[in-house]
């Protein structure tokens, strides 16, 4: 082991460290402008240098490996100098703008001049002026302030396998961007901006709107998705501006939808007193009048002999699903309980991985059945990172992924609806028997299948489940597991499920959503309360939705806006968003963790534990005494060290109806997919309106051009959308976009994301 | 059954004096137990012009902690300065540039002038002799014009910075300067024509609030109350700083530790310090006024915002005013002479823009100590004599 002498401090380091790690070994600072810890070192800035007895030259410490008996010097006068000369360099063209540019407080390029730089520098020449470019919604890059680190054109080849984001001129000249875009929003861009050490890539929802040093920054975990990112979210004056991702763990990375999905916190259309139905109308009461209007309506229900059921969103922590799930089934006596509303009727499984680390560490990837950029960007992160370093094939059964099929050895994209039959296809070829007959219908070719067996055999991969595989899907691919010596690691909807099912948020007869919407229909179930969703938006069945919120007797709704559920309530209760109370979350690990509040509730609003809570104490026996979330954390501790055994649910969902010419799969965009997102401005300015994505060469087929404007019919619906041509759509088959909830397109599903449909041409 | 004596035995009667009362020279209270007119003890309390300064300072960077410092002593603002800018420059380990040294010296020199005419005037006015607080402040006025010049403001300048001083003298300061000082020992012999060999204020002044030089240094007493002991110490001599090694002055010192005494005293150090002055101004050299431009203080504004902007100005400039400047981590004690006494600065450092603890020793806080000895046994007209003679300033005894 190579021995060294750090600043006269020596140390004893494995071989092939470079002078940077053995130095931060000991403690001794060197500035770096372009070594980031997660990206590999480039050596570009030369910041770094340092000094090595007997070298003539001064050594890049980010990439210069130690050897035995090396004396490194990090503050001599030529590495002082070298400092002082670089930094003037760099600032030669920099604009004065420190007093408006948003990065200032974090800049480290303030930081390295105040520290090592010269108060003065040298030259004086006109700067060259690059244009301010407003890439879209989200970010906004000022070529003028880059100091050409290249640490954004690094992550984006390679985190996100290439974009056209690059380096692009030479000299003086050079420019950094992309190349043909004008909206620059590919689902980590968020990552891009925090990489940037100057202000060169800004955040345009921050933009202008305070300092950084003025935010409170309070710990918690992203309420998208089950990855479950830690956040440090930045508040200021009850105002959540800004979000943080400094943790190097689950991953180094962090999706768009965790660092610009929370603009819907503070938005002005959020209605934060209780509403009551007086006829027409929805009036304004106070929390305790709504509380004991509601638990008055509902003991009346059920001392009528009428049932009550609950339908909550599986974004929300554990403490509410315990509490709320006590009252129901306690108090209320109610056994109808579910928070699977985004459809599907499969309940959460133990993982086969305990963390991102163990599925970095997988040498093959089985993905089926979801586009994991989509519902879980930092896992589909993770997958490519093995795949693009060489180490680790990838296998995909997924229709339209956007993302993966870029690192895939092998690529499966079914048409849509048949995702399970190409897997029963594999597990048949797996088992040695016939599989060429599944495969009619697929648009998936015998050869690519064969290639994805043998490949699966030939190393022992990780099996990832997505969350569109029914309950006969899962049992397939465990059975594809089990012939590879494997447990699968299965995904999930929302960002809590797994928290949602541990406390007993579920009905002990297994009945699915499904099930307790046909009970509002038919009149069994009177009163329904929803919590933090719009089963509009979200639930697969528009008009199941429709009908069984017209039947009910009784509806409360639970929400931060007038949403088109809340329409049909007979009264609104306000909730608190992830910002605003604290919790624990369980994610896709099944590891628990601790969110925490970052500013009180606005007015009346409360999370749904304390809704909870009151109807108890309204209706006449009170659950406890609970004045903090954290006082009920310790029940949910106790809950969550038991064993929950999940009952079966083969055979509950319905097949898919595809009658119809196209079939089509409905899927969120990303920047539609996660908790709230249309209340984003950002990302509804990304994604205004829905649309439908052909294959480029169907397309044509069809007689339909990219940008054209169709009518899609289904059930005799009509839905007036726009068309684009989208690689990735498998050939014979359509992709729709849902998650708005100004746009009716659930109505065109019937329980599952698959749809026959019919396009035409719209006439103008 | 009591008897006639035990009947009148000696019961002493409490009076309250101040905190709002002209004579205690701020909001200071006394509560007197009196016999009569005798005074058997004086207990000071003090706390009415409390500003939380220690505390204030732990949550603003060492630039901003100066005018908090300004407003201890209000009468010698640039002494207070002086001593906390070496206290961080010590924990710096800076050294200012000997321009800076020089300035430094002569306005804390005038600052000594500045304090003692104050006092010579407030202090014979409390004993009755009004005409000399009018002669006094005539002075003063001129060293606030001076001090204006030099910093734009007459009181709590906060002229000195951690590294130098703010910025250079203007061009007719040293002419003003030099006017005042040959008008200064004519003045000072106005003074003492008036109060030295006055009967009545010797009377008043001898033999008044004796300290001996055990007690003096038993209680911590420093300043002209250590020396009118006849202890000599002052630490311009015993641990000099900013220069003050390379000038020659004297230490007047007084024989009986009475008021007399310690009032011959500040009239002698008034003319030492027009001494140590002119040989300042002898030796004033040219060239820089901070250490470490632009890194401990805010750099020309020229460069940050003038016609000869440039962004690694503008950058110290940010980085200097939202963060401030990280001295390294550790303690550090360093005191002075001020006017009234040793005042002392001590640092805790713990990397950060901030002081993790500023603690201040204060003159006359400590020699407020002395207060109940002095005034033992003596009559209540004598207290005021005693109060004056402290020198004491509420802001300084307070922070």
């Amino acid at each position: 082991m190579p021995k060294v002498v750090i600043d006269g401090i020596e140390i004893e380091v494995p071989p092939g460290t470079t002078i940077l790690n053995a130095a931060q070994r000991v403690g001794v600072e060197i500035p770096v402008f372009c070594y980031h810890p997660y990206l590999k070192p480039a050596g570009i800035c030369r910041m770094c240098l340092v000094e090595v007895e007997g070298m003539p030259r001064l050594l890049p410490a980010c990439i210069t490996e130690v050897q035995d008996g090396w004396e490194i010097y990090t503050n001599s006068d030529r590495v002082k100098d070298a400092r002082e000369w670089l930094l003037e360099f760099v600032l030669v063209n920099h604009p004065l703008e420190c007093p408006i540019c948003d990065e200032a407080g974090e800049c480290e390029l303030q930081n390295f001049v105040f520290k090592f730089g010269e108060p003065r520098k040298r030259l004086y020449d006109e700067p060259f002026k690059y244009p301010t470019r407003y890439l879209g919604p989200l970010i906004v890059h000022q070529m003028n302030r880059c100091v050409l680190c290249r640490r954004c054109v690094r992550f984006s080849d390679e985190a996100m396998g290439g974009t056209d984001w690059g380096v692009y001129e030479r000299g003086y000249r050079t420019i950094v961007g992309p190349y043909e875009r004008d909206v620059f929003a590919q689902k980590y861009t968020f990552n891009m901006e925090a990489l940037c050490p100057v202000g060169a890539i800004t955040s345009n929802i921050y933009r202008y709107k305070t300092r950084i040093w003025k935010l409170d920054f309070t710990n918690s975990v992203c309420a998208h998705c089950e990855v479950g990112c830690w956040l440090d979210l930045g508040e200021r004056d009850g105002q959540l501006l800004k979000v943080l991702h400094r943790r190097g763990y689950p991953s180094p990375w962090i999706c768009d939808k965790g660092g610009y999905g929370f603009e819907y916190v503070n938005h002005s259309e959020r209605i934060t007193v209780p509403l009551r139905r007086e006829g027409n109308r929805l009036r304004g009461v106070t929390t305790d009048e709504a509380l004991e209007f509601v638990a008055g309506r509902l003991k009346g229900l059920v001392e009528s002999g009428g049932k009550v059921a609950a339908l909550v969103s599986p974004h929300l922590t554990c403490e509410d699903y315990l509490l709320m799930g006590s009252f129901m089934k306690e108090v209320v006596g109610s056994d109808y309980l579910d928070y699977r509303l985004y459809g599907g009727n499969t309940y959460p499984e133990r993982p086969a991985v305990d963390s991102l680390e163990g599925v970095e560490k997988a040498e093959a990837y089985l993905v089926v059945g979801e586009d994991l950029s989509v519902h879980h960007p930092v896992l589909a992160l993770s997958v490519a990172k093995g795949c693009k370093e060489g180490r680790a094939s990838l296998y995909l059964i997924v229709t339209g992924d956007s993302f993966l099929f870029k690192f895939a050895a092998e690529h499966a994209n079914p048409l849509p609806g048949k995702e399970e039959k190409v897997l029963e296809a594999l597990a048949s070829v797996l088992g040695g028997k016939d599989y060429a007959s599944l495969l009619e219908g697929t648009e998936v070719s015998e050869d690519t299948l064969k290639a994805m067996a043998q490949g699966l055999q030939e190393k022992k991969p990780l099996i990832i489940g997505g969350s569109r595989l029914t309950p006969e899907g899962r049992v397939l691919l465990k059975g594809v597991g089990e012939r590879l010596g494997i447990t699968p690691l299965f995904l999930d909807w929302g960002s809590n499920s797994k928290g949602a099912f541990q406390m007993g948020f579920w009905s002990p007869g297994g009945e699915s959503v499904e099930d307790i919407l046909n009970k509002c229909v038919s009149g069994e179930i009177k009163g329904l309360f929803v919590s933090s969703m719009d089963l509009f938006r979200d639930y697969p069945n528009g008009t199941l939705v429709k009908e069984a919120l017209s039947n009910l007797d009784f509806l409360v709704v639970h929400d931060m806006f007038f949403t088109e559920t809340v329409a049909y309530s007979d009264c609104y209760l306000p909730a608190t968003s992830f910002a605003e109370d604290g919790g624990t979350v369980v994610n896709m690990f099944w590891e628990a963790k601790k969110r925490n509040r970052a500013f009180k509730p606005k007015d009346e609003s409360m999370p749904l534990w304390q809704v909870a809570l009151g109807l108890s104490r309204k209706w006449g026996r009170p659950l406890g005494d609970f004045g903090t979330v954290e006082d009920v954390t310790p029940l949910v501790r106790e809950r969550l060290s038991q064993v929950v055994e999940a009952p079966s649910t083969l055979g509950g969902v319905k097949a898919a109806h595809l009658k119809g010419d196209i079939p089509a799969l409905f899927e969120y965009p990303f920047y539609r997919a996660g908790m709230r997102t249309d209340f984003c401005n950002a990302f509804v300015q990304l994604v205004p309106e829905p649309y439908v994505t052909l294959n480029p060469e169907y397309g044509d087929e069809l007689g339909f051009k990219n940008g054209d404007i169709v009518i899609m019919e289904v059930d005799g619906n009509q839905f007036r959308m726009k068309l684009f041509f989208r690689d990735e759509v498998p050939r014979g088959g359509a992709i729709v976009s849902r998650g708005f909830s100004d746009f009716p397109i659930t109505r065109a599903l019937k329980g599952l994301w698959y749809r026959g449909i019919e396009l035409r041409a719209a006439k103008e | 059954m009591k008897t006639v004596a035990e009947h009148t035995e000696r019961r002493t009667y409490t009076l309250n004096m101040g905190p709002q009362h002209p004579s205690t020279h701020g909001v200071l209270r006394v509560i007197l137990e009196l016999e009569g007119e005798t005074i058997v003890d004086a207990r000071p309390v003090v706390g009415y012009l409390h500003r939380g300064t220690e505390k204030l300072a732990e949550s603003k960077t060492y630039q901003q902690v100066s005018p908090l410092i300004d407003r201890l002593d209000y009468l010698a603002c640039p002494a207070y300065n002086f001593a906390y800018c070496l206290a961080v420059e010590k924990l710096l380990g800076v050294e200012v540039p000997p321009r800076a040294k020089y300035i430094r010296v002569i306005l804390a020199e005038l600052a000594r002038i500045a304090s003692h005419l104050i006092w010579l005037g407030s202090h014979a006015m409390d004993i009755g002799a009004v005409t000399v607080f009018l002669y006094t402040f005539r002075e003063r006025e001129i060293t606030y014009e001076l001090l204006e010049m030099a910093a734009g403001v007459r009181m709590h300048q906060s002229y000195f910075v951690v590294g130098g001083v703010r910025w250079d003298l203007p061009e007719g300061f040293i002419p003003k300067l030099r006017e005042f000082l040959d008008i200064l020992p004519s003045k000072i012999q106005e003074y003492e024509n008036l109060l030295t060999k006055n009967k009545i204020w010797r009377m008043r002044t001898e033999g008044l609030g004796v300290l001996s030089r055990e007690d003096a240094i038993a209680l911590g007493a420093t300043g002209p109350m250590l020396r009118g002991s006849g202890v000599e110490w002052d630490i311009r001599k015993a641990y000099p700083y900013s220069g003050y090694g390379e000038f020659e002055f004297d230490i007047p010192t007084g024989r009986n530790g009475d008021v007399y005494d310690r009032y011959l005293v500040r009239m002698e150090e008034m003319r030492q310090s027009r001494r140590i002055i002119l040989q300042a101004l002898e030796k004033l050299p040219d060239g820089p006024i901070h250490a470490m431009e632009g890194k401990l203080y805010f750099p020309d504004p020229d460069w940050v915002r003038g016609e000869h902007r440039d962004i690694a100005a503008l950058i110290h400039q940010f980085k200097l005013v939202v963060e401030g400047f990280h001295p390294p981590k550790g303690e550090v004690y360093q005191s002075i002479e001020a006017p009234k006494g040793e005042l002392g600065f001590y640092i805790v450092c713990d990397g950060s823009p901030k002081p993790y603890r500023l603690r201040i020793r204060l003159p006359s806080l400590m020699n407020l100590q002395t207060l109940p000895l002095l005034s033992r046994g003596h009559k209540v007209a004598d207290l005021v004599a005693i109060i004056g003679t402290l020198d004491i300033v509420l802001g300084d005894v307070d922070k």
